[in-house]
Formats: structure tokens, sequence, C-alpha cells
């Protein structure tokens, strides 16, 4: 080792004798040091210098994405978020430098309001009118929570991976989704913003203003008006059904007869015990098969104008 | 590929995880960084194969049927460099009934279209076995002989096709435009039912026929400045029911199944449509305070001629539905202090229902519980909010609020269930949390509810009289919640954290004016704890457990008066159901890399659902009723999968997915319908997929 160092210093004594030498000869001038490049998006040399392929080759990946469209003038670049970062970018030493001005990760030091305001200075219209106002705003829930910016598949806006994202925080719904009776959310079909606004102040998150009227984006046979009509129906479909998924088909939180007993005086045959009788035509069979609704299938509402026994409750 | 089956890594990971592979860290050439900074398109082809026919986890999938399956995937995503304009192509399940298409090109920053077509196909998991014949049409054929307990078997089965297209335009000033319309198919049937008592009654498997269409067209205009955002529009949105009515043939003349003459035809859900005008809007007062608002005009319209003509007398062919709904919020959002933020908001919404009355069930008895009349319901919301939150030392934050809900709503002379005009319910929040820490996060909230109203209103029978009494509906009676909710985040170590989340939830239902029965209180439990831990740069794990209970107890009378007394004897008790729910399910994920071209990975999922249906007596003596038998739902999911990279643009993937599902579900037990009908819920299932694909990745 000691041997090889001795080589090593008499290689660089000599090397540096070589250039002394040869400045001394040619008396060229020393050429201007050639400003960084930028990799992706315009003045990101000012940090890609350092976070280049080799550092941080997922950084790069932006490029693949919408904010890395550069011949769209809109489009950011690295300080556009982060803020000039001059400290970080001054950093001397060799010991770690102080972070970005702005930074997402799980350990950021910037309040989410301040994360929330990056991307809102872009991002403020159109669906996102309402974020400050909604309960994710004010639960420091920020864009970055769920949204990956730097890379071209953000989990979050795909339908069939969008959920395991929202279930970082909403345990329930988790296990609610792959119940029996279900939304096809697993399956990929649906997923969690089909009837959310995550971005929205609405009451629930709901799409739409209210639950009905996000129901009836998919369900509209369900809209009416009818003949007759069912007050809760009219009212808030979730007052019956859990949309998150049910062991009751369909989504139902709880089955018949309970569910209708806990509106319905307990005359006639209302108040009969949950029996499980199978025999057809009668009032008592109320727990097997549909339950009530072997009966009275048109829960939600009857156009039939004719007669007021069977229109009248739902049977037509 | 098909979600529920395979759950594949995203492509742009895998293709990451590739380049990776096959580039040195420190020997990246110039070229190369065109893998990372460019978008990526990829083609997989691939198949599949189940080993039977999989009931429940073939009710969405598109693979329900034992065999074999191509695979086809496809993501295009060009971008010219020079003008910013994409071109991306997404296909998903293609081939398969569930499968997924988008095409979109658009210039960012200026203009864009894009077409989207998608199938959701639904089969019901029951197995059912029938003599009722021409399922799916709009007249059914009853079977002969009548029952018929050997029938064929049927597949209950729904599919909407939904096609959706979009123009948006960037225009000058800071507008812009946007159209979308959205054209769905839906055909196929599902299970309905015709039911009435008597000998010649019962209960009849009378599929409804789904033809219908759903048409939803939105333009929006769109204005987007600095302080001052607004968007504006309208939303069409048209319901057709191509079946507006299912007929019967071969219906019993005489005997069996003869009761049903005047259930024939059964009105089906009629068209309708509505029209919305639309503004919204958002000014930042300031750089920490900001104003917004939303309104909205709607016109819900039913105009459908009925399927039978009213009783001689009422003029009219249809209803003439008209359902006006008026919808506003205002909002304000403010930091007066750097440590206080507040939020103030109020909503409102009037849906009337403007649809006229007209007698239509001309001679209703006495004791009837409606007097004739169709019952327009109309509802009005009236909501606010306000909320403070204080940032106090060593990351701690404070919240307080206070919420307000009034609901409004009409009723009829003669009704069949307690009414209430005005309900009314104050929420009360109070939150610590810790949001900033790199260890150990947190909050925990504590919400009190407290919903009451106006007086009772009494039902009231055809001839005046008041009838039973004895029930307040579950969402007006006045009700107690109490909701804490607790949540930490700690990360002991850098790869390692953890996330317990406990939240309970306790529901006391009122006196209600001496509405005794119904629901008496419910309380919901969730544990859940989570944790990830990122055990090298290779190989990373997940785990969680969660738990949870809901609770009601509901109490009813076997059989009241018309007048609503209950005999309260041992023959006919009070008696009270005790309704639970347990839920118990774990996770487990591994994910990890073998070698420079091979990923590994596997997820495990198991869930158990336990129903309880507890039925006691009040009723001092009475044995009746008796507990109905628990049910329960055990899933468990099990995938592996596995990549190797061929080359750098790549790469097989295998996939091991076994599903098992076990019930012990009596809902369709011993019961045949009076046709002869029967229904099965298959107790168990076991499903196995394996499925074998290429990708091929470019830039």
């Amino acid at each position: 080792m000691k041997f090889l160092r001795q080589l090593f210093m008499l290689s660089a004594a000599i090397g540096l004798l070589g250039a002394g030498s040869g400045a001394a000869l040619a008396a060229e001038p020393a050429k201007p040091k050639e400003a960084p490049k930028d990799i992706v998006l315009k003045g990101d040399a000012k940090c890609t210098t350092c976070h280049d392929e080799a550092d941080a080759p997922e950084i790069l990946r932006i490029g693949k994405t919408r904010h890395g469209t550069t011949a769209d003038k809109r489009t950011p670049t690295c300080t556009s978020c982060h803020g000039e970062s001059e400290k970080h970018t001054n950093h001397k030493g060799s010991d770690k430098p102080p972070k970005p001005e702005i930074t997402f990760g799980k350990n950021s030091k910037n309040e989410a309001s301040a994360r929330g305001e990056a991307c809102l200075t872009c991002h403020q219209g159109g669906k996102r009118i309402h974020w400050q106002g909604g309960v994710h705003a004010n639960q420091d829930v920020t864009c970055t929570s769920c949204h990956k910016i730097h890379t071209a598949h953000d989990k979050v806006r795909s339908k069939d991976a969008q959920a395991e994202v929202c279930f970082t925080c909403h345990k329930e719904q988790r296990t609610q989704i792959s119940r029996p009776s279900h939304h096809p959310i697993p399956e990929g079909k649906m997923n969690c913003t089909s009837c959310h606004d995550v971005h929205g102040d609405n009451p629930k998150m709901m799409a739409k203003f209210s639950v009905n009227d996000t129901c009836y984006t998919c369900h509209m046979e369900k809209r009416g008006p009818f003949v007759r009509t069912h007050q809760p129906v009219q009212e808030d479909c979730s007052i019956c059904h859990n949309p998150h998924g049910s062991t009751i088909t369909p989504m139902l939180k709880a089955r018949a007869p309970f569910s209708c007993q806990e509106c319905h005086e307990p005359t006639s045959h209302r108040g009969n015990v949950a029996s499980m009788q199978t025999t057809t035509a009668s009032t008592s069979t109320n727990l097997i098969a549909r339950g009530c609704l072997n009966c009275h299938t048109q829960i939600h509402g009857t156009n039939n104008p004719r007669s007021d026994t069977s229109e009248r409750t739902f049977r037509k | 590929m098909n979600t529920l089956l395979i759950r594949t890594i995203p492509v742009s990971l895998m293709a990451a995880a590739v380049a990776m592979a096959f580039v040195p860290k420190r020997a990246i050439a110039a070229d190369d960084i065109d893998a990372f900074t460019k978008p990526e398109s990829s083609v997989t082809v691939g198949v599949g194969n189940i080993n039977h026919d999989n009931r429940y986890f073939g009710q969405y999938s598109g693979m329900h049927k034992d065999g074999l399956y191509g695979l086809l995937d496809v993501n295009i995503a060009k971008r010219n460099e020079d003008t910013g304009t994409w071109l991306l192509i997404n296909g998903r399940n293609l081939g398969l009934d569930n499968l997924d298409f988008r095409a979109e090109h658009a210039r960012q920053g200026d203009w864009g279209y894009f077409l989207d077509y998608s199938q959701t196909p639904r089969r019901d998991p029951l197995e059912i076995k029938t003599g009722v014949t021409e399922i799916g049409n709009s007249t059914l054929r009853m079977p002969t002989p009548y029952p018929n307990t050997n029938g064929v078997e049927e597949n209950l089965k729904t599919i909407r096709k939904t096609t959706n297209l979009g123009f948006s335009k960037i225009l000058s000033g800071g507008f812009d435009f946007q159209v979308n319309f959205r054209n769905e198919e839906k055909d196929g049937s599902r299970l309905f039912a015709r039911g009435t008592t008597g000998a010649t009654g019962g209960f009849e498997f009378t599929p409804e026929p789904i033809n219908s269409t759903t048409r939803i067209f939105e333009g929006t205009l769109g204005y987007t400045a600095d302080k001052f955002q607004l968007t504006g529009g309208y939303v069409g949105s048209f319901y057709n029911n191509h079946n507006p009515a299912l007929n019967f043939t071969n219906s019993p003349a005489a005997g069996a199944g003869s009761g049903f003459g005047t259930f024939n035809p059964m009105a089906l859900p009629p068209d309708n449509q509505s029209h919305q005008l639309f503004v919204n809007g958002g000014y930042s007062l300031s750089p920490t305070s900001r104003a917004s608002f939303k309104f909205a005009q709607s016109r819900v319209t039913q105009e459908n001629n009925f399927v039978l003509a009213p009783a001689a007398g009422i003029a009219r062919s249809d209803l003439g539905g008209q359902i006006d709904i008026t919808q506003a919020q205002a909002s304000f959002t403010a930091k007066p202090l750097p440590k206080l933020s507040v939020l103030a908001n109020v909503r409102y919404e009037d849906r009337d229902d403007e649809t006229p009355v007209v007698k239509y069930f001309t001679a209703p008895a006495a004791t009837a519980t409606t007097d004739g009349n169709n019952e327009p319901r109309s509802i009005r919301t009236l909501a606010g909010k306000l909320e403070a939150s204080y940032l106090l030392p060593m990351g701690f934050r404070a919240t307080g609020g206070v919420e307000y809900d009034e609901k409004t709503r009409n009723t009829s002379a003669v009704r069949a269930v307690s009414f209430r005009r005005k309900t009314e319910e104050n929420s009360y929040r109070l939150e610590l949390r810790r949001s900033l820490s790199e260890e150990l996060n947190g909050s925990v909230a504590y919400i009190r509810s407290e919903r009451d109203g106006s007086n009772w209103q009494t039902t009231v029978l055809n001839n005046g009289t008041t009838g039973s009494n004895l029930v307040a509906p579950l969402h007006l009676a006045d009700r107690t919640r109490d909701k804490i909710k607790v949540k930490f985040d700690w990360a002991p170590i850098d790869p390692l954290s953890f996330q317990f989340v406990f939240e309970n939830s306790d529901d006391d239902y009122g006196s209600n004016q001496g509405r005794r029965n119904g629901l008496q209180d419910g309380r919901a439990t969730l544990y859940s704890l989570d944790a990830t831990w990122t055990i090298s740069d290779k190989w990373k794990t997940s785990a969680w457990v969660m738990s949870t209970d809901t609770r009601a107890t509901q109490r009813t009378c076997e059989a009241a008066t018309s007048a609503g007394v209950c005999p309260n004897t041992l023959a006919d008790p009070i008696w009270e159901a005790d309704l639970r729910s347990l839920g118990n399910a774990l996770g487990f994920n591994l994910q990890g890399k073998v070698s420079s071209r091979i990923d590994l990975g596997a997820d495990f999922q198991y869930s158990h659902d336990k129903m309880k249906y507890g039925q006691t007596s009040v009723t001092v003596g009475s044995t009746v009723p008796s507990d109905l038998p628990n049910t329960y739902y055990k899933l468990a999911t099990t995938r592996l999968y596995g990549t190797y990279a061929l080359e750098k643009n790549s790469s097989l993937r295998l996939d091991l997915v076994h599903l098992r599902q076990k019930t012990d579900d009596w809902t369709w037990q011993n019961f045949t319908y009076s046709d002869g009908t029967r229904v099965v819920r298959k107790p168990s299932e076991s499903t196995v997929f394996i499925g074998a694909s290429y990708t091929y990745r470019f830039n």
C-alpha cells in the first residue's frame, strides 16, 4: 500500500509539472467554464447539476409528464414548486445541505397550506376552485399527499389503482369494497372519484351537490318523480344504502324487514318478527329471499296510476 | 390487465426497474436520459386461464367462465416536443367484456379532444333455475305447468356500454371552454318480483328487463386569473327507458298463480330529464383569504305516458312531473393571524316538487293510508359550518368547529308514517393534530352531533282519524351521536412506519314524543393497524389488520292495531332486534428485486364478516321471538407475480391468483318462488387464475 501511495504521489507531481510546462509553452488563455445544461425543464440546471441522472434519476421522470411538456409556456421548472432555495443550492461543504424552501415529502417542514400553494398557483381554477373550503384541505391533506408529481403514472389518477391511495387514510372502506355486494371498485371499473370530488367542498366530498344528485349520474332511473314516491328515497339514498359495500344485497345497511321497520309502523303485517318462513303468499315471509321486497318490489317509486292498494305500496 | 385478478405493477414502475437493471447508474449515456424524460409506450399481450366458473369473483371481471382468455393492454403516449402535442391511447382488458379504451389528442395549453369507451358487465352471482322464459324481454312468459320446478339455468346479467366524447379549448384572456357528451346503453335483466297474498297469489320470479339509454351533455366556460376563477355552464341529463312496462303472458287463468291479474303490466322506471345551469367562482381576497361560491338552477321533468290509463275521469296521460332545484353555497377561508385559520360556509338547497297533485286513486278505503293523491316530495336544506384552527407550539394544531344542518320537508294530508316537517342537527368538533414531526404525527378528534326537530305530526288515515304512531323514522328521529377518532403515524426509524386508527361512534335515539319503537341505539367501532417496512433498496413489505364492529338495536311490535295500540301480549309482544356486524380483515404485501432482471411480489388479503341477528322479547314472559342464525362471509385472495426483464425494453410476467370465498348465508335457503323458480347462493367458491404476459416498451 505504501508503495502504491508513493507511486500515486509521483505520478501526480509529474502530471502537475507537465501541466505547468505545457501552460508555459502554449500560454493559451484558460477556456471559460461551460454553463451547465438543462436536462428536462428550462432552468433546471440549477438543480440537475447535482441531481442528475446518476444522482436522482427518479426526479427526471417529470419529463414524461405534463409538467415536462416544455413546449407549453405554462410549464413550470423546479424552482416554481420548490422555491429558489438559494441556501440549498449555494451550500458549500461536505455536510448535508439545508432543505429546499418547499419540500413535499412526508418529513416536510412546510405547512400544508404552503405546499398546496405551490400547486394552486397554477391549478386553482376549474374543479379546484373550492379546494380551500374542503375537508381535505382543512385536514392538512396536500396535493402531494395523494399525487406523485415526478412520474407519468400517478397512481391516484389511475382508474384501477386509485383506491389504494385513498385507503391510506380511509381504512373502513378498504374492506367494505370487497364485500359481496359492492360497486365494481376492486375490478377497476369505478374508483373513488366516480362519486367523490376530492378537490371540492361538498358534504361527504360528493361529486355533485348532494348524495342523490351523485347517485343519479348512473342510476338515473331512480330520479323520478313518480306517481308514488318513497320519502327517504327522495331525501338521501344513503339512508338505506351503504355505497362502499355490504354483505346485504343490494348494498343495504340492514336487511329487510329490519331496514323497513326502522321507519314503518307495526300495524298490519309490518311489525312481524323476522322469520325464516319460506311460504310464498304470506306476509310473514319477510326475511327470506328479498324479504319485504318479495312484494314491494318498486321500492324506489312507481309511476303506475291505477289503484290504491298495489301501486300505493310499491308493488307494481 | 384485469384488475381484480392481477393488480398489475404500473407499467412505468416496471419500465423504470427494467431500465435500471440494464443501465449502470454511473454509466448512463445521454441517449439513455430519454428513457427517463420522454413519454413511454407499452403493449402487453398474454394469455390467462381460469380453472372453473366463478360467480362471485366473476361479477364484474369479464372472466366468469372457465377456460383461456387472451390478455391485451395498450398504452401509447407520444409527445411532439416542438409543439407539445400529445397522442394518448390507452386500452385495458381489450377483448374482454370489461374493456376500457381511451384515445386522446391534445396540444397542451391549447386544445384537446378525446374518445372514451368502457364496458361494465355485471353477472348476478346467484344460480337460478326457472321455467319463466323470455327473460330480458318486456313480456315474460310464465311457465307451464305452473309451478314448474324443473326449469333451466338462467344467468341474470347487465352490461353498461359507455361512450364519452370531449373537446376542450383554451381561449385567450384566461378563458377556456369544454364540452363533454356521455352516452350509456344498459342492457340485460335484474332480480325483480311480483307478489301478492292469497291462495292464488304468492311471490313470482319476474326479472326486470333492462334496456335503457342515459345521456349527459355538459358545456363549461371557465375563466382563470391570478385571484379570480369562474366556471359556468349547462348540464343536461336524459334517461330513456326502452321498456316502460313489464308484461306477462301465459299466467294461469285459475288456481295457483292466477291471482296476479291486476299485476299486468307492471310499470318500470319512466323517462326523465334534467336541465341545469350552474356557475362556480372563487376570489382570493389576499394571499391568505379566499371567498368562493356556487350556484345552480335545475329543472327535472318526467312526462312519460302512463303504462295504463288512469281511472275514468282523470284527464291525464302522464304525471307532468316537475322538480325545480336551487342550489347555492358561499364559503370563506382566511388566515387572519399567521397561526390562526378560519373557515365558514353556508349551503342552501331547495328541491321544490311542482308536480300537479291529482287524485289518481279514486276510491281508497276509509282506513287507507292515502287519500288517493300523488304525493310530491319537496325538501329544503340549509346548512352552515364555522371552524377555527390555531397552531400551537411543537407543531400541534387545535381545531374547533360547529356545523348546523336543517332540513324542511313537506307532507301530505294522509300519511303512513309519523312525520316531522323540520329536523335540525348541530355538530361540534374538537381536534388536536400534529402533522409536522418526522417521527410521530397524529390527531385526536371528538365530534358530538345532536339532532332534533319540529313537533311530530301523527299519521293520518283516509277518514281523518289518527293512525299508529309508534315509530320515529330513523332519518327524522331525535338522535345524539358521539364520535371519537384517533390516528397516529409513527416512524421510529426511517424505513419503518406504523399507522394506527381507532374510531368509535355511539348513537342514542331519543324519546321522540312517545314513539318508543324503531331504532334505540347504535355503535360503530373500528381498529386498524398498518405497518410498512422498506427492508432495503430492493425489498419492501407492508401488512395491516383491521377490526370493525357495528351494532344497532331496534324495537317494534308484533301486531299493533291501526290506531297504534301494541297488544304487548305473549302472542303479540314488543320485540327487539340486536343487529351486529363484525368484520376482521388483514393484508400482507411483499415486493422485491431478486436480481437485476427479476422482480417478485406477493399479496394476500383475508376478510371475515359475521352478521348476528339477535331477537329478544321485551314483553315479560314471552319467548317469541328466537334469534336468527348468524351468517358469515369469508374472502381470501392470494396473488403472486414475477417479472423477468428479457431486454432493456421488454419483459415477461407471470401471475398466479387464488381467490376463495365461503358463506353460510341463508337468504335464499329452502325458498321456491310460486312459479317454481329456485335460487341458490353457492356456499363456497375457489378460483385459480394463471396468466403469462409479454410487455414491450418503447419511447
